[in-house]
């Protein structure tokens, strides 16, 4: 990139930290790490006594990336890690999506496993209260989910990591989820169970109930198929004539993984991990690292530059639909508002005529 | 004060607060029998079961089980503070009644909640202190509102991990009692031998992953399932035989040869693949950025051994 070009993008940086004020929490605990050109992460081990001395750092730096950490420290600026006086890290989720340019169809898909980890496994059955749960907009790609609940604070890798593999459904087979007592008895799930193996339970309630040849055939009959319905209301798996059982039930188990949510084992794990800073601009797309309410947003709301226009040429065949939208081939030099034009520059796709 | 309870389990806080109170001198015939008690533990994998009668005798347990600590807080090394940990959680498991193990789970912060006619764990604690078993995992588990059901079996064995994670850490403070400073240097004999035959059969250049791993096993290190399972195939791709390896895994405080045994060769018999960098980084493994994507590529392609970005 050009120095005029890279100029262009830091003053409509800069001119972002001016115009807001970037309220974090926990300010005084948390590290903090910003980057440029080169890298992500150019410099970490940043602290800041108030968040006024964050935004003065802000104004003054444009930074294409800020970061911040996930732990709480007693000296966030101290070095190496070992002497930070570590006091817990939040909980974090990172849901990212494969996207070249911004797809609206790939980024609601993500949005949807963003909120079903909220709704189906944080608040159920992690037992965390909606108002410690904060959804934010990574910015480019994604969605991260911040759990602020005090009972997951002091959790090591080890732990976060089995969180991380649990939501994603890592070493699930439906196969133990049952056993054989001495009469031949097969012992599973319930469909009121909390977990994979309620889930399980309740996805064949379920295809019994619609689709029953999708197991066997016996079951288009009404009472075979009370009967072993009601069986497995009971944890009875067994009240059937159909022969093996928990084999027959492979196919349904398919469906099983469909229902885990894909987050990203590394981020999760990682208690000393520097996260995109919520309000902050993401370098790699000039849009807001946007905290979203309730759940819903579009990404337009993310939009940080509305009004003045800029002339681009593109380097390749575009067609990037946020807001107004741009569409052209390579070469072409189109007018666009501010934001597409930061956001072609950023990618890659276009130079500032 | 329960004597009772506090000479069966000495390693808890009810043995502690009667230690405190009556803050004994330590004779040679306890260090003596404390050191024996200690070998015991680390050629059997369990401590000696003994039956104290009277309220001295009992008062003796807590305070040869006092003793054994010092004898290995002066010796300080982390494979037979492991070792005896082990042990003593092992036997702690096998002798406790359900009621006995919800006091020292209390103690341990594990404690149960029943729920809907069954009893469960806080996630949290659980997460904490489950064993690293499948059967454990939590996929396999029922979770709800912030609980994970547990059998009462299962207590006393998370007990008995709780038990073993507080005996690992090292007691505090210097010893300065020269007799248990000596009674401390005859249990070197029990530490592995680095054996000259691995070392040639494992030396060469290491990816940092690998190196780093290999660090901790010579430091008596307990590692974790991902780490001995990437050490394994590591090796086998390099062509060292399951037996070198399985010398190797000797060094580790909870080394079982049976397991370890049935690991290698299972992995040897499916020809298993070394997991690459990313599965590695995610096991939280990788060290270093090399600039390669396998552990196996290491000195083909890169050895730039940047340190890696912890962030």
């Amino acid at each position: 990139m050009e120095e005029r070009e890279k100029k262009w993008i830091k003053d409509r940086f800069r001119r972002y930290y001016m115009s807001h004020e970037l309220r974090p929490d926990a300010v005084e605990e948390r590290e903090f790490g910003y980057g440029d050109w080169e890298k992500k992460i150019e410099a970490r081990h940043l602290a800041f006594e108030n968040a006024e001395k964050l935004n003065n750092f802000l104004r003054e730096m444009a930074p294409l990336y800020v970061s911040r950490s996930t732990a709480y420290y007693e000296r966030p600026g101290a070095q190496p890690m070992g002497n930070k006086g570590w006091k817990g890290s939040d909980l974090v989720f990172d849901l990212d999506a494969e996207m070249d340019v911004f797809d609206r169809a790939v980024f609601e898909k993500v949005r949807g496993d963003a909120i079903r980890l909220i709704e189906e496994f944080l608040v159920p059955e992690f037992g965390v209260e909606k108002k410690k749960i904060s959804l934010v907009f990574s910015g480019n790609r994604g969605f991260h989910v911040h759990v602020f609940d005090e009972r997951f604070r002091m959790l090591g890798r080890e732990e976060r990591r089995e969180i991380a593999s649990y939501l994603s459904g890592i070493g699930l087979d439906y196969r133990n989820f049952f056993t054989e007592d001495s009469n031949k008895k097969i012992l599973g799930p319930k469909p009121d169970e909390g977990g994979y193996r309620g889930r399980f339970a309740r996805m064949v309630i379920g295809v019994l109930e619609k689709e029953p040849q999708r197991i066997s055939k016996i079951f288009n009959e009404e009472s075979e198929r009370r009967r072993f319905i009601e069986g497995i209301k009971e944890g009875v798996w067994s009240k059937t004539r159909m022969p093996n059982v928990v084999e027959r039930l492979s196919e349904v188990a398919k469906g099983l993984p469909v229902k885990s949510i894909n987050v990203d084992v590394g981020v999760t794990q990682d208690t000393s991990k520097l996260i995109r800073l919520p309000g902050s601009l993401h370098g790699s797309t000039g849009l807001i690292v946007l905290p979203v309410k309730d759940y819903c947003m579009e990404i337009e709301d993310a939009i940080a530059f509305e009004k003045e226009g800029v002339k681009v040429r593109l380097k390749e065949r575009v067609d990037v639909r946020i807001g107004e939208g741009v569409k052209g081939e390579g070469g072409d030099v189109v007018d666009v508002p501010e934001y597409l034009g930061l956001y072609l520059l950023l990618k890659n796709k276009a130079v500032l005529v | 004060m329960d004597l009772e309870f506090a000479a069966k389990f000495p390693f808890t806080n009810e043995a502690k607060k009667i230690m405190d109170e009556k803050k004994p001198e330590i004779s040679d015939g306890v260090i003596e029998r404390a050191l024996e008690r200690v070998r015991y533990a680390l050629k059997n994998g369990r401590v000696m079961a003994s039956t104290p009668m009277s309220a001295e005798e009992k008062f003796e347990e807590i305070l040869i089980y006092a003793a054994s600590r010092m004898i290995l807080a002066g010796i300080n090394n982390p494979f037979l503070t492991n070792k005896y940990a082990v042990a003593w959680a092992k036997s702690a498991y096998e002798r406790m009644s359900m009621e006995e193990a919800r006091r020292i789970g209390e103690e341990l912060g594990i404690k149960p909640v029943e729920r809907k006619g069954g009893l469960f764990l806080p996630i949290e604690v659980y997460l904490r202190f489950s064993p690293d078993d499948v059967a454990y995992s939590l996929v396999n588990r029922e979770v709800e509102e912030g609980y994970v059901k547990i059998k009462e079996r299962e207590f006393l064995r998370i007990v008995q991990e709780g038990i073993k994670n507080r005996l690992e850490s090292i007691p505090k403070g210097r010893v300065n009692d020269e007799r248990i400073k000596r009674a401390g240097e005859v249990l070197k004999e029990f530490l592995p031998k680095i054996d000259r035959k691995i070392t040639s059969a494992i030396k060469g250049d290491h990816p940092p992953c690998i190196t780093s791993l290999l660090d901790q096993v010579y430091k008596h290190e307990n590692l974790g399932h991902h780490a001995r399972w990437s050490l394994s195939v590591y090796f086998l791709n390099r062509g060292v035989e399951p037996e070198t390896i399985l010398s190797l895994f000797s060094n580790l405080p909870d080394f079982s040869e049976k397991k370890t045994r049935y690991y290698i060769e299972h992995a040897k018999k499916r020809g298993y693949t070394m997991p690459s960098c990313e599965t590695m980084r995610s096991y939280g493994l990788c060290v270093a950025e090399c600039g390669i994507k396998n552990p196996l590529s290491w000195g083909r392609y890169g050895r730039k051994g940047k340190e890696v970005d912890k962030g």
